[in-house]
Order: C-alpha cells, then structure tokens, then sequence
C-alpha cells in the first residue's frame, strides 16, 4: 500500500467527516413527525335554540356535553334562547328531558339554528313525559 | 284412614307433574353466538332450553365445531347463528350434519345490514358480521328470535311476545342510556381506532369514525403497511386512545400508542359475551361505551 499510514488516516478522518452530514440526514428521525398535531379550537358560535310544544305548562332542560343549556318551568308554548357552543361539521347532540301535567300525547319541537343561518328542526313525542337525544348536523 | 287421604293428594301430584312436564323445555335452542344464547334465554324464558356452544369470553371467528357441538346442534329444535358469514369455516359441514328437522336460523341474515362499510378510513370493503354492537340490530334480532319460537311453538305464542316485549324495553332503556352518555362526547372527538374492525355497526348508530388494525376477522394479521398508515392517522386525527379487545392479544396495540402518542383506552368486548362486566348484554354494552366516552372525553 502506497503513502504514509498518518496521512491514510488523516484522509480516512476526512472522508469520515464530509459523510458525517449526509449520514446524519438519512438516519434521524423526522422531528416534524413527531410533533403533536397543535389543535385549533374553533370559537363558540352563536346558536339560536327555539322551543314549539303542544301543551302548557311544561318543564324542560337540555343539556349539552354533560352542562346544562337551558332548563325553564315554561307557562308559554313558544320560546327562544341565543346560547353559545361549539358547533362542529360533525353536529351536536342535544339531551331532551320534558315533564308535562298531562298524561296526554305530547309532542315538542326543538329548533336549532346552524353558524351558517340553516335552520334544524326535531320533533320529539310522548306522553306527558320525554327524554330524547337529537342530533342537529348540517347535511 | 291414611290411605284415604294419601291416595287423592299422591293423584293431584301426578296430575301437577305431567302439567308441568308438557309446559316446561319443549323446545331446545342451540346458539352459537353468546349474545343470541342471552336473546333466545330471555325470550324463550321457562320454555326453551338454550345450550350456547360459543362461550362467553370465546373468539367466535377461531371457534371450531366439535363432536360434542354438533351432537347438541343434532338434539336441538332450533340453531341459531350470527350470520353475515360469522360461521362460513364449518357453516357446510354443520349444514350437512344435521337432520332435517333442525331449523337452522342465521339471525344476522335476517338484519338489513350496514349495505356499505361506514367511516372505516383504512381496511378492506365486506360486511361486518358484528351486528350486536348496535343495539337496534339486537332489538331486530330479538324480533327475529320471538317469531322463530312462535313458529317451532305456537301453543307458548303469549309467552314469547310477552319475554320478548320485556326484553325489548330493557334494550330501549340501554339504547337511551348510551345516547345519553355518547352525547358527553363532542362529536368531532368520536373516532373509535379498536383492535380489529368489529365496530361498523356502532360507529353508524352512535356517529363515530372507526379505524382498525385488523381487518373484519381476527384471523388476519395486519401488514406493516397498514399499520404505519394507521400510525400516521392517528397522528392526522389526534386521536386520544386506541382500544384493545378481551380477546385478543394487545402487543400490537402497545407497539401504535409508542409510536402515535394515543393512550390504551381499555379494553373492549367486540366479539360477544365475556366475563366481568360483559356476563349480559346491557352489561357488555355499558362496559364498552363507559370505557370509550371516559378515554376519549
């Protein structure tokens, strides 16, 4: 082998160095795989809940992801509240619980009106009672 | 003296026993689903006796039909089935094997079925056999049962509607329980990434988009491919937990929450009955949702 054992290892110490970043580039991990995805929360939007029932007086709560939205001893059969939630393209779910005096066939219509103005409509029936989950989703 | 006063009682229970031998186990259900022993059980009630051949806690994609199995599926009036192809590996042979008088019923067949694979981002297209993770498919498939014993047994008719009704309202209550606890859940966070893809059916009525490692059966093993795919959805989707499944091994799952940063969710019963919680149906089913809507929350 030609040349001088030192000046073979200085060039192997070279070659070792110039690789050094390539070698690296192909063997870390890719630190932006690893970074958690950062969650955008979108604001609460501004929703017009409407009621509409066949009989008075009734009770009613409704509650959304487990708190309550809206909850009356109402005497009138029509009522609104503006409330705010977040209100995703996936929907909302709304739990419906209503008490009437009457044991009487009942029906409740429960009204939501989307971020974007689309009105949603449900109604719900029973007798003297009901206790319902809806979903209100933009098709 | 004695006599006199014995010989009319020792009638009047002779009497008493042949009434009651005509009105008890004239029919003989075989099941090879656990959640359709506990239908056919509940609905059938004093009437039918149930012999359920897959096993609380048993895989039924791995069951595998026995002599004894078959002896018992030959002595019943009624086998009954899952369905949608839960029983294609010895589904023939059974067939072949049992006498003519033998109603077999695939009760899954008899359900309309999803028609399309529902929110499954990653997997294959077939239809999913696990019907009983809805609990609407369950009330249809109680319909299903009740009108097969009304039809082997018309003489108990009252009976079986009467069960049936009870059972249905019982199914009602858990249905609305579970929109109830569901509801808890925003709906954009309900994806649902389980061991194998046995949650269709729950994804369609409860609004959960559901990803798999295995596919439909638990016979196939996942690529490396598709859990990478898996691994970067989660990932796209932050997804919070993944669910492992009592009866299958959860290695895989482990090796996807270190690489994806989701947690172990808990562990499921996808394929049926089990022990603990999954003992009955409305158990089974409070124990799945509990255990998804508190991990994903």
């Amino acid at each position: 082998m030609r040349g001088s054992p030192p000046l073979q290892a200085v060039l192997v110490v070279i070659v070792l160095l110039f690789l050094l970043f390539p070698l690296r580039r192909l063997t870390e991990r890719v630190v932006a795989n690893q970074t958690p995805a950062v969650t955008i929360q979108k604001p609460p939007e501004h929703v017009r809940l409407s009621l509409k029932t066949t009989a008075t007086p009734f009770r009613f709560q409704i509650t959304f992801l487990g708190r309550t939205l809206w909850a009356e001893n109402a005497t009138i059969p029509e009522l609104g509240k503006d409330v705010n939630i977040e209100f995703p393209k996936e929907g909302i779910d709304l739990v419906v619980d209503a008490t009437w005096d009457t044991q009487a066939v009942v029906a409740l219509q429960i009204s939501v009106s989307s971020p974007d103005g689309t009105s949603l409509e449900k109604t719900l029936w029973g007798r003297g009672k009901i206790s319902d989950v809806v979903t209100f989703k933009e098709e | 003296m004695l006599l006199r006063l014995v010989s009319p009682l020792f009638c009047v229970l002779l009497y008493l026993a042949l009434f009651t031998s005509q009105g008890v186990a004239q029919i003989k259900v075989a099941s090879f689903s656990t959640v359709l022993s506990e239908v056919a059980g509940q609905v059938g009630g004093k009437v039918v006796v149930v012999t359920p051949l897959v096993k609380p806690g048993q895989d039924p994609h791995e069951y595998q039909l026995t002599p004894g199995d078959l002896t018992a599926a030959t002595n019943s009036n009624l086998v009954l089935l899952s369905g949608k192809g839960m029983e294609n590996s010895y589904l023939e042979n059974l067939r072949d094997a049992l006498p003519k008088g033998v109603e077999v019923l695939a009760v899954g067949d008899q359900l309309p079925g999803l028609g399309k694979p529902s929110g499954n981002t990653i997997g294959e297209k077939a239809e999913d056999p696990h019907w009983w993770n809805s609990v609407s498919e369950v009330e249809r498939a109680t319909d299903v049962v009740r009108d097969a014993l009304i039809r082997l047994d018309s003489e108990h008719a009252a009976d079986y509607r009467a069960n049936a009704k009870a059972y249905l309202t019982a199914l009602q209550e858990l249905n609305l329980w579970i929109k109830r606890k569901i509801a808890e859940l925003p709906r954009d966070q309900r994806k649902l990434v389980t061991s194998h893809d046995a949650f269709q059916y729950f994804a369609k009525e409860y609004g959960f988009q559901i990803d798999s490692i295995e596919g439909l059966t638990t016979e196939q093993e996942p690529s490396v491919s598709h859990v990478s795919a898996l691994i970067d959805e989660i990932k796209k989707q932050q997804v919070k937990a993944i669910f492992l499944e009592n009866t299958l091994n959860p290695k895989v799952s482990v090796e996807i929450t270190r690489e994806s940063g989701a947690k172990i969710g808990g562990t499921l019963y996808a394929d049926g009955l089990g022990p603990g919680d999954g003992a009955t149906y409305v158990g089974m089913m409070r124990h799945n949702v509990s255990t998804i809507v508190d991990a994903l929350k």
